[in-house]
């Protein structure tokens, strides 16, 4: 599952090194809009409900930290 | 009470000298500062705006417990028909004050007439500052964000934080609120490095603000203006409300740094912004923080908006109808927040514009761009892209300089219908001076434009000037203290005239 939400991460951001980056928000690496494409690709991919109260930067901000954001949407289905 | 004033500065002294006194007592330092919340508000906007400030935070306090209540209690409907009732009866009060106190005072006029004295109802202070904090506050407690304050004092503490409720930043309680229930222990560095901040706040707002101000409006009054000289004139305005926004935060993140409090910072090298997409992302960042968070997000996710751009069968439409549709609604409401009037409406849609432009034709740009061969990291091309950025944003801004919509347009018609570049020589030709600054006070007035830029472009490249100072031997840095102390004293505008001139944003 992390190499497919890496895939969806590339896409969105072909330039940033998602397997290296750990402060993806809070050093504004990604902007609002890469969020919001980041966001509803996870939802398309996964089949998942991600709300914006998830949009925190402590579930965005790596790799680690959105693999363990669709996890919980997927075991919450 | 004026954050200009020498009242405020013994105030605010005062204030931190008694709160670290107080340091030993268990609660002292929460008293100190609900006395300080208390007589500033008092000594700003009245005793009358304290009644209604204290009762904004009471129905925020007790609705903030009963959504508490019913999220643990699992009555999801309930906790969201208290947390709309609370965010309604919260801009309830805001839009009374921003948009319908003009109609309650001709209501005043009538009754006067007919002999029935109604008391004048100031504006409470920070209103549409605090107003969104407590928004903000209903909706973490809505989501779980965090729990509800128990405590009173402790959330009147938070909400009335005096050296912010003036013109923010907006505060979140996740985030300022914990700090006021620590005990702070005095540090020479804290206290050094908030005096210091607050010193360049003031030379921002008394020395160059304030002497931009006078040029500004003396042009723009004068009918006779031509239009290149209306049009630098909205240019120094630009830096104007710049150094008084940025000067204004700069004096309460210093006054807070001086109580071991952090606050959200509001300014990330504006001036260097290369599109106005980035400009907002580097400009009053704690209200871009809080639009992001409880509009965008909340719009550019909302089911009903999800479902209706899935039906869009261009696939690009698709993608970005949401985040366009969330700008849109985002950057209109920006306006608003800033006035009442037309002209900030018509000032959020320009905003509005371009962001979402930048989105909707993003594509579009990149391939014109790689059309005509231009290295994106050029410098150069970095240094069009900063100065196209001002001049757009300077053009928007005859929308918040004029009174009203008419007024702005009747500006901007006095600006480009005589416009030239030929007219260019009005800025050497002494033509300046004759708008209420001598050519010694346009140097220094230019002189600290430089300087704003300059110290723009060392944070972007990651100087960290507060530090480097910090580390000069003490007797530098005495010497670098004084000279701004002096600087102020000697350079900063006063008098009769200019005494009531008070923060932009704090309008607002």
């Amino acid at each position: 599952m992390r190499e497919h939400i890496l895939e969806v991460l590339t896409s969105v951001r072909p330039d940033v090194d998602f397997t290296r980056e750990t402060s993806l928000i809070d050093d504004n690496i990604l902007e609002s809009f890469d969020v919001i494409q980041i966001v509803t690709s996870l939802m398309d991919e996964f089949d998942v409900d991600i709300d914006a109260d998830d949009i925190e930067p402590e579930n965005l901000n790596d790799l680690d930290a959105i693999c363990a954001l669709v996890e919980s949407k997927l075991a919450g289905r | 009470m004026e954050l200009k004033s020498l009242t405020y500065v013994v105030f605010a002294l005062a204030v931190a000298a008694l709160y670290y006194g107080a340091g030993a007592v268990k609660y002292g330092q929460r008293i100190v500062l609900l006395a300080a919340n208390l007589v500033f508000i008092a000594a700003t906007s009245g005793k009358k705006s304290l009644a209604i400030i204290t009762l904004c935070v009471a129905i925020s306090f007790f609705a903030g417990l009963c959504i508490e209540k019913a999220v643990l209690a699992n009555q999801k409907s309930r906790a969201r028909r208290l947390f709309w009732l609370d965010v309604i009866v919260s801009l309830a009060i805001l839009c009374y004050f921003k948009f319908f106190k003009d109609t309650f005072v001709l209501l005043q006029g009538f009754l006067a007439g007919r002999g029935i004295a109604v008391s004048e109802l100031l504006s409470p202070i920070g209103l549409s500052y605090f107003t969104l904090t407590m928004i903000a506050y209903a909706n973490d407690i809505y989501h779980k964000k965090h729990p509800a304050e128990h405590n009173f004092l402790n959330y009147f503490v938070f909400i009335t934080y005096f050296p912010s409720i003036v013109q923010g930043p907006i505060n979140l309680y996740k985030k300022t609120a914990p700090q006021f229930k620590l005990r702070h222990q005095p540090s020479a560095e804290k206290i050094t490095m908030g005096l210091q901040r607050s010193l360049w706040g003031y030379i921002k707002k008394v020395v160059i603000a304030d002497r931009i101000g006078i040029l500004v409006m003396a042009i723009l009054k004068d009918e006779a203006a031509g239009g290149f000289l209306l049009f630098w004139a909205m240019v120094l305005y630009s830096f104007q409300i710049y150094a008084d926004f940025s000067g204004g935060i700069d004096v309460i993140m210093g006054l807070s740094e001086m109580l071991d409090i952090s606050l959200t910072e509001n300014f990330r090298a504006p001036l260097v912004s290369r599109s106005i997409t980035e400009f907002w992302q580097r400009w009053h960042m704690s209200l871009g923080e809080f639009m992001e968070k409880y509009l965008y997000y909340p719009i550019v996710l909302n089911r009903s908006v999800m479902k209706f751009s899935k039906r869009i069968h261009n696939s690009y439409l698709k993608k970005v109808f949401s985040a366009t549709l969330a700008s849109v609604v985002v950057f209109v409401l920006v306006g608003i927040w800033h006035g009442t009037g037309w002209n900030y409406v018509v000032y959020g849609c320009y905003q509005a514009f371009f962001v979402s432009t930048a989105v909707l034709l993003g594509p579009w740009y990149k391939k014109v761009r790689a059309g005509l061969h231009i290295n994106e990291n050029a410098a150069s091309w970095k240094l069009f892209q900063s100065l196209r950025t001002f001049l757009i944003l300077t053009f928007g801004r005859f929308f918040i300089r004029a009174k009203d919509l008419p007024q702005a347009f009747s500006l901007m018609r006095r600006t480009f219908r005589n416009f030239s570049w030929r007219q260019i020589y009005v800025l050497f030709d002494g033509t300046l001076s004759n708008y209420g600054l001598d050519c010694k006070n346009i140097q220094l007035m230019y002189l600290g434009i430089l300087l704003l830029i300059a110290v723009d472009i060392l944070h972007e490249r990651k100087v960290k000037l507060r530090e480097t100072l910090c580390r000069q031997d003490v007797v530098t840095r005495f010497v670098i203290y004084l000279l701004a102390v002096f600087a102020i004293v000697i350079f900063g505008i006063y008098g009769p005239e200019f005494s009531s001139s008070s923060f932009i944003y704090q309008e607002f």
